[in-house]
């Protein structure tokens, strides 16, 4: 029998499918449902809030510029448990139907000037260990984000002393 | 003051003495937070000396949130006056972190400090 690291090898794990439309007050309903599969599956606090901030603001980003703030698009999160080498993770993907761009171009701004706006993919980035986004056939985009259970803080790169701290959700 | 549609995120408003103290409560995010920034623009027409926003009560904030907070204290430093946060909550005050704005606010652990100075 192969020895076990931690989790089962390459186990399929099942995953849950979301969808909201593209409007800001379905937000909170993802946000928890979010937290909940990571409390589940022994995330710690710090790194449930990660994982449920990144979300929000993907989601967010979608609203703002995918769908133009328009209502009427929809918006699918997947979240899949996994297990890799040993690391137990989260995957969450955010698929939507909205405006595509050049993925390269999606980036945070310079943080030194203090205006409000274009902080989102800085903090998706900064709070998750790998960060992905695709163009999709047909239309829209795809952004894969993946949380491993063992790391808990933010990038220093990118944050300096930055963590999310912990606390219930 | 009359404030029409006061989201539920906004808890109280008090104005006395030049100093606005606006107390938030709940999930600051894109849902409410343009609510909270057209409450905070009505209370900066009246050119408040400071601008005191109590946090203690917010349990979760995103990037939008922070963008309204931004924005007011652009806003404070236009006419002069400044800007306090109160009791900001380790999560709001770790997105403050990570975005790099929390060095631009001045931060009180409670309220009775930020209103002794």
């Amino acid at each position: 029998m192969s020895k076990q690291t931690g989790c089962r090898k390459r186990a399929l794990r099942p995953c849950v499918r979301l969808t909201m439309p593209s409007m800001p007050r379905y937000l909170a309903m993802i946000r928890a449902a979010v937290g909940c599969l990571a409390g589940q599956e022994g995330f710690s606090d710090e790194t449930i809030d990660q994982c449920v901030l990144a979300t929000d603001e993907a989601l967010s980003n979608v609203i703002k510029h995918g769908y133009a703030c328009s209502p009427d698009g929809g918006i699918e999160v997947i979240l899949r448990p996994i297990c890799r080498a040993g690391r137990t993770g989260l995957v969450i993907l955010i698929l939507d139907r909205g405006r595509d761009t050049n993925p390269t171009r999606i980036g945070g701004r310079d943080l030194c000037d203090l205006r409000p706006g274009g902080l989102g993919v800085h903090i998706i980035r900064s709070v998750m260990d790998k960060v992905q986004y695709r163009r999709r056939g047909g239309g829209g985009m795809l952004l894969r984000m993946v949380k491993f259970k063992d790391s808990a803080s933010a990038r220093p790169d990118s944050s300096g002393s930055s963590r999310l701290a912990s606390g219930t959700n | 003051m009359a404030h029409e549609q006061v989201p539920e995120t906004v808890k109280d408003v008090q104005v006395a003495d030049g100093t606005a103290v606006v107390t938030l409560t709940g999930e600051v995010d894109m849902s409410n937070s343009p609510g909270v920034h057209q409450t905070l623009v009505e209370i900066l027409q009246n050119r408040p000396d400071r601008l005191l926003i109590d946090l203690g009560e917010v349990s979760y904030m995103d990037s939008s949130g922070v963008g309204v907070l931004v924005d007011a204290l652009r806003r404070m430093r236009v006419t002069g006056g400044k800007l306090g946060l109160i009791a900001v909550t380790p999560r709001v005050k770790s997105v403050l972190q990570i975005t790099k704005l929390d060095q631009f606010f001045e931060i009180f652990p409670t309220r009775d400090e930020a209103m002794a100075r």
